[in-house]
């Protein structure tokens, strides 16, 4: 009789507990759906309920998945990381998918399995110019992209003398941005591609036969340009010494711009305002420091400290505002060859590496027009994105 | 009917069935062109009439164009077509022709010897499922990016086949044919060279044949360690400035150059084992 008793109680605690707790759930759930119902009336989150998030963007009423094409061991996939890392996305309802490529053209032809993506000018240009890809927005600027030389060598010695070059062998990708600096050096001393012997490698290859022996230089960026220093290569000049523009890419697919257009606005200003305020510290760099080496150790790419520190340091990711007006300002085409329009400044810097390949025969004049008539550099997001800022309250941004 | 089969004589009977391996060949032959015919029509009505993007597929008329330009010009990828053939089949064949050197007479002496099977089967056997693109990177250290690195990698494409089919031909030796000759008391190694090799020849000659295809299709992986030429580097500059055109080109010249080499070995392999129609 005593035990029916005290079951009876326990049953009757457990009943209340249960419909206390099915109460809780309700609650919070109406509260939410409270806070979701402002969002989707401010068009994915301008006004009220995102003061508590990071940004003052307001989360979205239903989970929103981005699935983003990750460029391994490249800082100008870095903000998606981190924000990702520090949980800005969660906060906001976004769930990021990553798709992790180590090269352009296969990020690119795996674009049905991403919405957004960022490489190089290499990537961008095939995926505009071939895929119809609209870059969105400016993620880095590649100031370390080097050329490098045996310690000892003649080019190492004298840099500048064009006998040594003449006859030399050198190791990286064909189509990148290592093409058009080798390019401009040479020509720098009279000399072009044909005086010496170019060898297509991808640039983590490209470095292990460099450091076995083969080869008299290297054309290498990111942390490989500095394991190749670490490992007594010498620098013999790079796209920030040789004043090369190197715009990095942010783009969207057509669909994804169609069907994810508030999800890719509010996803931007992430991407910007994350940047941004690890720039605005010495601890946000550390952390962007941090979460480099750990994203390189997760993916496989050799990296240390000092590497991501030196990485780091060179990261030219415009701000929220410099991306704004590179996206959006007006500019006459650098070469004075396109006079339909005013140019963005955004255009005006792909098209530099651009008309380089052109005078190369890897692309064509049509091209060209092609890139600047369909509008393939595309600052609408950019306008969407300030808009959706703009309309915050000022303490929340 | 009955009366018909009488009366037919045996001139005419031959002359019957003459006539009717000739309609079967020209059936076959038929066939074999319509096939190619029907895949060619409907690859170009795919992008005449937007089925497949022109962007993803380029249509057959622009890789003929492609085609002849590629004959005298560079661009894009900084090759003709003459040399970017002449670079692979150097690749191709050097480490399709060390395959056969090195991988035919072991396999036959691993079928005929225990002790060799028993020496080198276990390592055979580790270094036989491994893809030949894994080896690329221990490669670069051990051999450089010039020739010899890329013809080993298309090496270990060829190799396994080439050992694989000798060493199960020479397994299928008939018994009495090994008895009589020892009876008559030929040495081991007689028997070896004058029954063993000779009834392993058909399955080393389909080993050689599935080896060929195997170098080739490794070519482009080979080419991706280093190449400023060559049929995989063409189509690797193809992806890189998004030109399916040189895609297809390359992947087209490949195709074309391994049927005409698979020709040529059977036309080898007829003369070597013509024996065997006597039979």
């Amino acid at each position: 009789m005593k035990k029916r008793v005290i079951s009876g109680v326990l049953a009757a605690i457990m009943g209340v507990l249960l419909f206390a707790g099915c109460g809780e759930n309700k609650g919070d759930s109406s509260d939410s759906n409270k806070d979701n119902a402002i969002s989707a009336s401010s068009g994915g989150g301008a006004e009220g309920g995102g003061a508590e998030t990071t940004f003052g963007l307001t989360p979205f009423e239903e989970r929103q998945e981005l699935r983003v094409g990750f460029f391994a061991g490249s800082p100008l996939s870095l903000p998606w990381y981190i924000a990702d890392m520090e949980g800005y996305f969660e906060e906001l309802n976004i769930e990021i998918t990553y798709e992790t490529f180590t090269n352009g053209p296969a990020m690119i032809e795996a674009s049905n399995d991403w919405d957004v993506a960022g490489t190089g000018i290499g990537g961008a240009l095939t995926a505009m110019i071939g895929y119809d890809i609209k870059t969105i927005g400016i993620t880095d600027n590649e100031i370390n992209v080097g050329l490098f030389a045996r310690e000892g060598s003649a080019i190492a010695e004298n840099p500048d003398d064009p006998e040594a070059w003449k006859g030399s062998t050198w190791l990286y990708p064909s189509g990148t941005t290592a093409q058009p600096l080798l390019a401009a050096k040479l020509e720098e001393m009279g000399l072009t591609l044909s005086d010496i012997n170019s060898i297509n490698m991808d640039i983590s290859s490209a470095l292990t036969a460099f450091l076995g022996g083969e080869g008299d230089g290297l054309g290498v960026w990111n942390a490989i340009a500095y394991e190749a220093e670490d490992n007594d290569a010498v620098r013999i000049t790079d796209t920030k010494e040789m004043e090369i523009p190197v715009p990095c890419a942010m783009y969207a697919t057509d669909e994804a711009l169609e069907e994810k257009r508030e999800l890719i606005t509010t996803a931007y200003c992430v991407f910007y305002k994350t940047w941004e305020l690890c720039k605005s510290s010495e601890e946000g760099m550390e952390l962007a420091k941090n979460y480099y080496l750990e994203n390189c150790e997760e993916e496989g790419i050799a990296c240390d400290e000092s590497i991501a520190e030196r990485v780091i340091d060179v990261v030219q990711c415009p701000t929220f505002d410099e991306n704004y007006e590179m996206m959006t300002g007006e500019a006459d085409d650098y070469a004075g060859n396109y006079t339909k329009r005013k140019l963005l400044p955004a255009e005006n810097e792909f098209l530099y590496c651009l008309d380089y390949f052109i005078t190369q025969e890897k692309y064509t004049d049509k091209d060209r027009d092609k890139m600047l008539d369909d509008g393939l550099v595309d600052g609408e997001i950019a306008e969407e994105a300030k808009a959706l800022l703009s309309a915050l309250p000022k303490e929340d941004i | 009917m009955e009366q018909t089969k009488q009366r037919m004589t045996d001139q005419e009977r031959i002359t019957m069935v003459g006539n009717r391996a000739r309609h079967d060949k020209y059936f076959y032959i038929m066939l074999q062109i319509i096939g190619v015919l029907g895949f060619l029509i409907i690859w170009q009505a795919a992008v005449i009439w937007g089925w497949v993007d022109s962007k993803i597929l380029s249509s057959q008329t622009s890789v003929i164009q492609l085609f002849l330009v590629k004959l005298g010009d560079i661009a894009p990828d900084g090759a003709t077509l003459g040399t970017n053939i002449l670079s692979s089949l150097k690749v191709a064949l050097s480490g399709f022709g060390l395959a056969i050197l090195i991988g035919v007479p072991l396999g036959l002496l691993m079928g005929w010897y225990k002790g060799i099977d028993s020496f080198v089967r276990p390592i055979f056997e580790i270094v036989r499922p491994i893809p030949p693109v894994s080896w690329i990177p221990l490669t670069i250290v051990w051999m450089g990016i010039g020739l010899k690195a890329k013809a080993f990698i298309v090496f270990f494409a060829a190799f396994v086949p080439c050992v694989i089919n000798a060493y199960t031909g020479i397994r299928q030796t008939s018994q009495v044919l090994i008895n009589v000759a020892r009876t008559c008391g030929a040495s081991n190694f007689t028997v070896f060279c004058k029954i063993g090799i000779p009834s392993a020849m058909s399955m080393t000659f389909a080993g050689i044949r599935v080896a060929l295809g195997n170098a080739w299709a490794t070519l482009v992986a080979a080419e991706m360690l280093a190449a400023s030429s060559g049929l995989g580097y063409m189509i690797l500059m193809g992806r890189q400035f998004a030109r399916p055109d040189i895609i297809i080109l390359g992947i087209v010249v490949i195709g074309v150059i391994g049927v005409v080499f698979t020709s040529i070995l059977g036309l080898v392999e007829n003369k070597v084992l013509g024996w065997r129609k006597l039979g």
